[in-house]
């Protein structure tokens, strides 16, 4: 009996349009549209030279330091550029900013320098740091210069270059190593997380195929129910060859899923890809289980078993970051319940821990309040379906 | 009236959809658009910054520890080592400063000890590596300089005083505008998903076989019919317009009753025309009710992440937007994102605009030649 419901389950699954839309074309669509959407996003992130003019003047000439710094930080050949600098004459900087063609320009009299932007922003506020930066190396450059030439006087040499004690007192300043060492992570890709929870959307969608598959063994839901209900069959029985067939078609899924994103989109997963499966799996099953349970425990028709189930989904993508990525970070933070018992978050997080630090302690935790969650939800279906009777259908 | 009715009792049916739809823009609408207000003058951004502090009782380190909280937001993460990378990680903060033991007292020594950092390495990690730089190279510079600790901080401090003149040229409220330019960009997913979900809903169970039937022998004028059922449906689409409208007053504030805030409000009309226009021509495709949920999942959805709806469009790839011309959803953002940076309203700088809104009235002229060619093919079958 158990393989007869397995072979049928398996057609009914295979057959019905609407469960392969929702279980296997709609995740590939997703994945594709992310795809296009985020493939860029991150290039976009990283930072680029900023364009800037500067107002060419006899009192800009006569600015060293300035001079020597734009010429340092719009330097072609060098990795900490910072600039790519137009030098013109007022009107075409005007021009250029009005056009925002540059984040703003420069402008000298006498001493001072001024910086024009069209708004406030990022790029304006690091133009506007990088002035005050080489003002205060020329500030520094003044007093250290005064206090050597001072010295020099006092010893009684009277032949100073007052120049080049100033032009290397500015060339140290500026060529001054700051011991600063970055020891970010690589894997800070967050577009990995609407992937991650992607592929958790993907296994909780398994859900729809046991809810499918339990209302057709219910009685109150359809004729194929009533004549199971009256035959003289285990319904343990049936349920779990019927649930084991929503099983093998949810890892065809899973399968075509990550075949999809890996060698069609190119997503890379890294090393753990072993363990990112076993998550899939186990989330899988977590999917699985509130299916059987919506399919129970809902007293209703099939569509508005469908609609709870992919809200109940839905939200749960929605709080693990699925339509903006901090969202998971501010439920984490603030309502932390609300991801301990979404499965969605649960899936999430393990394969974020595997990619961002490998905490495997972490996704083992993961894996295991998947488990739980699996066992709660089995519990509860297999309390409302057993000892069923119905005086009247 | 019966029609009507009939038309009224689907929406009712579906308003848990509705609701979804609604409650998922004013979410969005909330955590995207509800920081900062308009400022006239400059405005330095502060990047988000956490520092892991092992020198709390130094005042040279107390000193660094001041200057980045004047000129950054420093943010206070709670949780340890895997809170503060999980904050790394989603962005909430850019950067994380590691101040190791004896760091002051290292620097008075001239040792120029090291900082430990962590970064995202986008632009507001680059902005607080630039602080934090900006800071240690005075820092070294004035140790080597000075003997005592308070005559460093002193001189650090002094230095660090110097300030460029910014002059902001531009008199848009930029916040404003961008508050309203995302609210409305978002709210092409929601107007597309509500439109297109029940006015094809109703529309596939008036075109069910056996209705159309009933429909076909009864006394009504078939004209008539068809005219309730388009008047029925252009109601629809107007109370969603409207609601959406009057949420975005609440969003976008005081911007919405300017001339530009009444092209935004235009903007959105036309727009919904062209989703009302699209969902007639789909329910003349479309035959199975079942097929509505996944048709409006796949074209909402579709069309915000390809058209910038849900990711700007200075961050898509130039193929996703060479694609995207093909759909109204992308003159539609364009016009949005158009007049959030336009100085001022005149002939000129709208005309581009109307020539977006003149495209996006050409599709659902489209789409009405598509769905009357289909329909008058059905009928001669």
């Amino acid at each position: 009996m158990f393989i007869h419901n397995f072979k049928y389950s398996l057609k009914i699954l295979f057959r019905s349009k609407s469960l392969v839309f929702w279980t296997l074309a709609f995740p590939l669509i997703m994945a594709v549209l992310f795809n296009a959407a985020f493939s860029n996003i991150e290039n976009s992130e990283n930072f680029e030279p900023i364009d800037i003019a500067v107002v060419k003047s006899d009192d800009f000439e006569k600015n060293i330091i300035f001079k020597e710094s734009l010429k340092f930080l719009s330097d072609k050949s060098s990795d900490k550029r910072f600039f790519d600098i137009e030098y013109t004459n007022l009107e075409k900087a005007e021009e250029l900013l009005f056009d925002e063609k540059i984040t703003g320009y420069l402008v000298f009299e006498g001493e001072d320098v001024s910086v024009t932007v069209n708004s406030s922003g990022i790029n304006e506020t690091i133009l506007r740091y990088v002035s005050d930066e080489i003002k205060s190396i020329g500030g520094l450059t003044e007093n250290i210069g005064k206090e050597r030439i001072s010295e020099l006087i006092m010893s009684g040499n009277t032949d100073i270059d007052y120049e080049r004690i100033f032009t290397n007192i500015s060339k140290d300043i500026i060529n001054e190593k700051q011991n600063i060492k970055d020891i970010s992570t690589e894997n800070m890709s967050y577009v990995m997380i609407e992937y991650y929870s992607l592929i958790a959307m993907t296994c909780m969608y398994s859900g729809i195929l046991s809810m499918v598959l339990v209302n057709f063994k219910s009685a109150n839901m359809c004729a194929v129910g009533k004549r199971s209900a009256v035959s003289p069959v285990k319904k343990i029985g049936m349920i779990m060859g019927s649930l084991v067939s929503g099983y093998v078609v949810q890892m065809l899924c899973i399968l075509l899923m990550f075949l999809f994103t890996i060698f069609v989109i190119g997503v890379d997963y890294g090393e753990n890809l072993p363990m990112t499966v076993l998550l899939s799996i186990v989330g899988s099953l977590a999917g699985l289980s509130m299916g059987v349970a919506v399919g129970t425990l809902v007293k209703k028709g099939d569509n508005a078993k469908t609609t709870i189930l992919i809200s109940i989904t839905m939200a749960g993508c929605f709080l693990s970051g699925m339509m903006g990525i901090t969202m998971k970070n501010i439920i984490d933070k603030n309502v932390p319940f609300l991801n301990m018992i979404n499965p969605v978050a649960m899936i999430t997080d393990g394969l974020y821990a595997l990619y961002y630090n490998e905490q495997f302690n972490r996704v083992w935790f993961d894996i295991i309040s998947l488990l739980i969650f699996t066992v709660v939800m089995m519990f509860i279906s297999w309390r409302g379906l057993r000892r069923q009777t119905y005086d009247s259908l | 009236m019966t029609v009507f009715k009939a038309f009224l009792k689907v929406v009712r049916n579906n308003l848990f959809m509705i609701i979804l739809y609604t409650v998922i823009l004013v979410f969005f609408a909330v955590i995207n658009v509800s920081s900062g207000g308009g400022t006239s003058g400059f405005e330095d951004s502060k990047p988000a910054v956490a520092i892991v502090n092992d020198d709390k009782t130094s005042p040279v380190t107390k000193n660094l520890v001041d200057y980045l909280e004047k000129n950054s937001e420093v943010t206070d993460v709670k949780g340890g080592g895997e809170a503060l990378n999980d904050a790394l990680f989603y962005r909430e903060i850019s950067c994380i400063v590691y101040i190791p033991k004896n760091y002051g007292s290292d620097v008075l020594c001239g040792k120029e000890p090291e900082l430990k950092i962590k970064s995202t390495g986008n632009y507001d990690a680059t902005l607080s590596q630039m602080i934090l730089s900006h800071y240690i190279r005075i820092q070294n510079v004035c140790a080597k300089n000075t003997e005592t600790e308070t005559e460093l901080i002193k001189n650090i401090n002094s230095s660090l005083e110097e300030k460029t003149d910014v002059n902001v040229v531009s008199n848009i409220d930029e916040s404003a505008l961008s508050r309203a330019s995302l609210y409305y960009s978002f709210a092409s997913y929601s107007i597309t998903a509500c439109i297109i979900f029940i006015v094809c809903l109703v529309l596939s169970s008036f075109n069910e076989r056996n209705i159309r039937k009933r429909t076909a022998v009864s006394c009504m004028d078939t004209k008539k019919y068809n005219m309730i059922l388009l008047l029925s449906s252009g109601i629809y689409a107007f109370a969603v317009w409207l609601v959406y409208n009057i949420l975005g007053i609440f969003i976008a504030g005081d911007v919405m009753f300017t001339e530009r805030g009444m092209l935004y409000i235009l903007n959105s009309f036309i727009f919904s025309i062209s989703s009302l226009a699209l969902a007639y021509m789909l329910s003349t495709i479309l035959h199975n009710k079942n097929a509505v949920t996944s048709i409006v999942n796949v074209i909402a959805l579709g069309s915000s992440f390809l058209c910038g709806a849900f990711v700007s469009t200075e961050y898509l790839p130039d193929w996703v937007l060479a694609i995207a011309h093909i759909l109204p959803t992308y003159w539609y953002i364009n016009t949005n994102d158009r007049l959030s940076h336009i100085e001022t309203i005149n002939f000129e700088t709208v005309l581009p605009l109307l020539i977006n809104m003149l495209i996006i009235l050409g599709f659902s002229i489209l789409f009405s030649i598509i769905s009357s060619f289909i329909t008058k093919k059905k009928r001669t079958e």
